[in-house]
């Protein structure tokens, strides 16, 4: 498996379009669910499109020191970050309230809805470590060295970001029986 | 144990992280708290909530899309990062530098050339890596490089017809991001380099000249064996390397801030 992976590598490093788009069938579903969850499925297929785009120009820089998912996770979440503080800095609607009084039952999110609301919520870098977490079951050490960060950061980001998505569940939750 | 310090575990807990002498200790706890394994059950419950989120479905169509973005393999690659083209890229390194303001063009010679895809000085990387910008030096399409900045920039920026878009990036100069355009003429080469409108800008001693364009006025200064025009426009700071003729500047000048101007 890795010697397939260095052979793709050294394919897109020529330039090899069949590398290229092997590499693409290998890893893509893994760079789109990523982004998807960090910045909403409307902007997960340009991300994702970005992140393959500087996978392929900027490969030379991949030394094969760490692991190449460690790298292509870095790349994803840097590009969705750099686009989430892109869009911080533009002014844009402020996000639903979370249902309450008066949301009866025929407005119950679904699931995926609700876990898109609920990721909103939190700070991009938080929403990357849960992620990596919970999506890609990475370890805290693995988390660590995608994001340039101590474990021990890792543990405490993880735990406050679980804090407030449990916040916000509770307040729908609460909004939902309310309105029964 | 207490309930405060279970509290503080149980993320851990959940994910195995935990030394096993804690593990188990947290684990007794859970038994006989009733309270802190409700907690628990709710970190789960939000486990369950990803899960059944499913995952989302990449669009059908997106490796056409890349593949279309993709550089023609029988091309040569990009001009302005062979080696021997060291004119235009020290003007990248001097601009940006100077246009940071932040000190940091002590710490590189202006005449370093770009090194080959990698856009800026390995050196930066780190302080680069602490602002997390992964697209530095990365090209990007011209239309997409105002995602990724926080000024604007116009998608259809340009040279007089002599002059074709040959690349565009997005750098970090330590301070903003930058976007560096490069175009290529019948005979030479510009750069265009474009940051946030207020960026200090600070040069080596008085300007060459400071001539006025469209009511405003525009520093020039030396770039190596090149000139440079910098000026704001538009809420944009805008630095144009490359001509060797004053009047040829002068002219690309106020041909960009026109364009620039023309934005709403």
């Amino acid at each position: 498996m890795a010697d397939d992976l260095d052979a793709m590598l050294q394919g897109c490093r020529r330039h090899d379009r069949a590398a290229q788009r092997q590499l693409y069938e290998r890893f893509h579903r893994t760079v789109y669910r990523l982004a998807a969850r960090l910045v909403g499925a409307q902007e997960a297929a340009d991300l994702s499109q970005e992140v393959f785009l500087r996978l392929y120009t900027t490969l030379d820089q991949f030394g094969g020191r760490a692991a190449f998912t460690t790298w292509l996770y870095r790349l994803t979440v840097n590009t969705c970050l750099a686009y989430l503080r892109q869009q911080a800095r533009r002014p844009r609607p402020l996000l639903a309230d979370p249902p309450g009084n008066g949301v009866g039952p025929a407005h119950r999110l679904e699931q995926t809805d609700l876990l898109e609301q609920a990721l909103a919520r939190l700070d991009g870098p938080l929403r990357a470590v849960f992620l990596l977490r919970e999506v890609e079951q990475l370890r805290y050490h693995e988390i660590a060295a995608v994001l340039g960060i101590p474990p021990g950061t890792v543990a405490s980001q993880l735990s406050r970001a679980r804090t407030e998505l449990q916040q916000f569940l509770r307040r729908v939750e609460q909004g939902q029986r309310d309105a029964l | 144990m207490h309930c405060e310090q279970a509290r503080q575990w149980l993320s851990r807990f959940q994910d195995g992280e935990l030394a096993p002498a804690m593990h188990a200790a947290l684990a007794d706890h859970l038994k006989i708290c009733t309270a802190c394994a409700a907690e628990l059950a709710s970190l789960t419950d939000l486990r369950r909530l990803v899960q059944a989120a499913g995952e989302p479905e990449p669009p059908g169509d997106l490796w056409e899309r890349i593949s279309q973005q993709l550089p023609d393999p029988a091309r040569p690659r990009s001009r302005w990062r062979q080696p021997g083209r060291t004119v235009v890229a020290a003007g990248v390194l001097l601009v940006v530098l100077v246009a940071g303001g932040l000190g940091l063009r002590q710490a590189f010679h202006s005449a370093q050339p770009l090194p080959a895809a990698a856009g800026l000085p390995p050196a930066w990387q780190p302080y680069l890596d602490s602002r997390q910008l992964s697209h530095v030096g990365d090209p990007v399409r011209l239309d997409q490089a105002a995602r990724f900045v926080s000024f604007r920039v116009p998608a259809d920026l340009s040279l007089p017809e002599d002059y074709q878009l040959e690349d565009c990036c997005v750098c970090g100069d330590g301070c903003c991001d930058v976007v560096c355009c490069c175009f290529v003429g019948r005979t030479d080469q510009v750069l265009l380099v474009l940051c946030a409108d207020g960026h200090p800008v600070r040069t080596n001693g008085p300007p060459l000249a400071q001539p006025r364009i469209n009511g405003k006025s525009v520093r020039v200064v030396r770039c190596a064996d090149r000139l440079a025009a910098l000026w704001q426009a538009n809420g944009t700071a805008v630095s144009l390397i490359g001509p060797r003729d004053l009047d040829q500047l002068v002219q690309l000048a106020r041909y960009v801030d026109q364009r620039l101007q023309a934005e709403p």
